[in-house]
């Protein structure tokens, strides 16, 4: 079995305001193996982004602090990492797509000065000129990496070994040979007449257009890990279905684990491989999509699914959870979804339930492959 | 870190062109930017080679007394017999340069205290001790109205053009403080900072490229203002008689109209005091229209417009899919054709 890129072991989050304190994640697990789309779903307020931002260490802190628990970055505890390291970790090593399109871009510079600013991040690490996070057993290895030209091959055999190595370490890139990379990355996103966009401001941009250019400046940073968050909500219908068909040819494309976090269930079941669904700060299932779509094994989830709008719909009638997400300064003990729950027993409201294997509905999967949070899952497909 | 790639000379022309573009199609500002010109350049020549613009000293004695404007003695003479546009020529090179040179060190330091303040104040560090020591200065400092401050700082180093240029550039650094800080705090929080910072750029050359280039534009208006601001200081000052004296061998503005308002001179003599002072609202004009005019360029939303508006006989490449963020849905975007272009 290889090694995931990311494995989240029992972390838990919580920001002090004031004088209480929110327990936004609790107790989160989560493996995502190399070349996996995982998707977080959950209602807003969840704690989806939270975690989504503390894998990075982008949450502010404080308010926020990491209670417990370890983020595994190919070996490296990033909780233990200091902040003022993190830098070279992020971009090259974990990239990040925004929500917000139309206010992550910066307003003062044209889309090339954009992206090269994350290209030359990465170039700068890849010649090592710019020190990038080397840690843990198995440390960020970017010398791997071919950074040697034809030129520095040719003069191998005549000058002493390391000064060709040195030259090409010099070797200053040109504008125009970060225009051609930029224009590849435009075209990487699909953007029609990349020529002229490419010396456009953020403001000349539409909602759609602006979030291909986060995208391919968080690609072009070659990420081993990739977090999107949220990275459709924002845009309207049509331009979401055309960047999401952009992020699913993507996926295929690169080389990148990808952590996909949405409010949107349809979203997921187009892009993900395995889904979280979380609810009140924790993990509830998690399972392959097909596998949580078809039978979904936590009522929770069940719900979630059932209350989705549809285009047409026989009664006619949208459905929806009875009940509010509970305040997480005073999370429900047990279970915290019992309140709301249709078929809570006594044992919901004192212990919460592990995280444990299901059957799973197809007999090809591992037999640990779904996973719910609840006492009795058997109940689930009963559920209206 | 990362050195950004050479500019070409392609692209410098480029800049020259919006900027003769942003000007023409704003006639005042443009009219603030040659009026800049022509004083910094009239400045220059007083320094250099006086006798070219300036026909008398500051305290010659021309033989006429107390006469109105002529072609001979352009703004007239005072009883004294003096030239008053010699002296108000004269007293361009100091008040200029008090303005912008009060002004530009109030820039420089209580900028830079401001982006210190403002941006590495994350609680519990040391930025933040640091941060809360600049702002409780500058509470301190602007607690005191600064004019009087000023006043009484210049009485006690003793009257003079430094000690007054001293004690107005001391009481003025606060209010950059807090203005860049404002502006730092404002703009620290935004998504694009965050997404610098989560594309793997460093702390400090978050500072330098995504902040301070964004607050450049606020700060730059407000600087041009602000040296007409603290020339009318220093006149206020030069006019209650603790900065210069008038008559003297450097003559300045402030002093001149204290002297020749002075006494009712004003009644019998009213261009005596109408040239010290026209000399003084043209200055700080020019520098107003000139914040005006740099807020268009620098800003590359109204820049942008101002090219275009004006660019009809060259027009800029072909913008097929620029709708505003409100503009609904981006032909460039719909129809973009499948074509896997490959990573790097």
């Amino acid at each position: 079995m290889t090694e995931p890129v990311l494995r989240i072991q029992n972390l838990s989050i919580s920001y002090t305001v004031g004088a209480g304190t929110f327990q936004a994640v609790s107790d989160v697990t989560l493996d995502i193996y190399p070349g996996r789309v995982v998707g977080i779903v959950g209602e807003t307020g969840c704690g989806k982004s939270t975690l989504a931002q503390a894998i990075p260490r982008l949450m502010p802190e404080p308010p926020g602090s990491i209670g417990a628990g370890r983020i595994m970055f190919r070996g490296t505890d990033l909780v233990k990492v200091p902040k003022s390291k993190m830098p070279m970790v992020r971009g090259t090593g974990i990239g990040m797509i925004f929500q917000e399109p139309l206010n992550s871009l910066n307003p003062a510079y044209r889309v090339f000065d954009q992206i090269v600013e994350s290209i030359q991040i990465r170039h700068f690490r890849d010649l090592g000129l710019v020190k990038s996070f080397q840690g843990g057993d198995k440390p960020f290895d970017y010398s791997k990496r071919p950074t040697t030209s034809v030129g520095s091959a040719l003069t191998k055999g005549i000058v002493p070994d390391g000064a060709a190595e040195q030259a090409v370490k010099e070797r200053i890139r040109t504008k125009s040979d970060y225009r051609k990379e930029v224009l590849d990355y435009l075209r990487l996103v699909r953007i029609n007449d990349p020529e002229t966009i490419i010396d456009l401001y953020p403001h000349e941009l539409s909602g759609g257009m602006r979030q291909r250019i986060m995208i391919a400046m968080a690609l072009s940073e070659k990420p081993s890990l990739l977090i999107a968050d949220e990275p459709t909500s924002a845009l309207d219908v049509t331009i979401q279905a055309q960047v999401l068909t952009l992020m699913k040819d993507l996926i295929d494309e690169v080389d990148a684990s990808i952590l996909f976090i949405s409010h949107d269930l349809g979203v997921i079941a187009e892009t993900a491989d395995e889904i979280g669904v979380m609810y009140a700060g924790r993990i509830i299932e998690y399972g392959p999509v097909d596998e949580v779509f078809r039978s979904p094994r936590h009522p929770y989830t069940k719900m979630l699914l059932a209350a989705a709008p549809r285009i047409y719909k026989a009664d006619g009638s949208l459905r929806s959870i009875p009940g509010n997400v509970p305040n997480l300064s005073r999370p429900p003990p047990g279970c915290r979804f019992h309140p709301r729950c249709p078929i809570a027993k006594p044992i919901c409201k004192v212990d919460p339930p592990p995280l444990a294997p299901v059957p799973p509905s197809d007999p090809a999967l591992a037999p640990d492959a779904h996973k719910s949070a609840c006492y009795f899952p058997e109940e689930v497909p009963g559920l209206p | 870190m990362a050195a950004t790639p050479p500019r070409a000379p392609a692209q410098f022309r480029e800049s020259l062109g919006t900027f003769w573009r942003v000007l023409r199609a704003n006639p005042l500002s443009f009219l603030g930017f040659l009026m800049v010109a022509i004083i910094c350049l009239t400045a220059l020549i007083i320094l250099v080679a006086p006798h070219l613009l300036v026909p008398y000293g500051p305290q010659v004695n021309t033989g006429s007394y107390s006469r109105g404007p002529s072609w001979k003695h352009l703004f007239g003479t005072d009883g004294n017999g003096f030239d008053i546009y010699s002296n108000v020529m004269l007293a361009l090179p100091l008040d200029l340069g008090i303005g912008v040179g009060i002004a530009g060190a109030a820039l420089l330091a209580g900028g830079g205290l401001g982006l210190i303040a403002g941006f590495y104040d994350r609680p519990g560090t040391f930025g933040a001790a640091v941060s809360l020591t600049i702002m409780r200065l500058t509470d301190i400092f602007l607690s005191f109205p600064s004019l009087i401050l000023a006043l009484a700082i210049t009485r006690a180093l003793g009257i003079g053009v430094w000690e007054t240029v001293f004690a107005i550039g001391l009481t003025w650094w606060p209010f950059y403080v807090r203005l860049v800080r404002g502006e730092v705090l404002a703009i620290k929080h935004l998504p694009y900072v965050t997404a610098a910072r989560a594309a793997g750029v460093r702390e400090n050359r978050i500072l330098l490229r995504h902040v301070v280039r964004n607050l450049l534009e606020p700060i730059i208006v407000y600087f041009t203002l602000d040296i007409g601001t603290v020339l009318v200081t220093y006149s206020t000052i030069g006019f209650i008689g603790v900065a210069s004296k008038y008559p003297g061998p450097q003559p300045e503005w402030g002093a001149m109209l204290a002297y020749y308002q002075g006494g009712g001179l004003i009644n019998t003599y009213p261009w005596e005091v109408f040239a010290p002072g026209l000399a003084i609202f043209i200055t700080v004009l020019a520098f107003s229209l000139l914040g005006d005019g740099l807020r268009d360029i620098l800003d590359p939303r109204t820049r942008r417009a101002f090219v275009r508006s004006t660019a009809s006989h060259d027009p800029p490449p072909e913008t097929p899919a620029l709708p505003s963020a409100g503009g609904g849905a981006a032909p460039g975007a719909v129809a973009a054709p499948f074509d896997p272009g490959g990573l790097g």
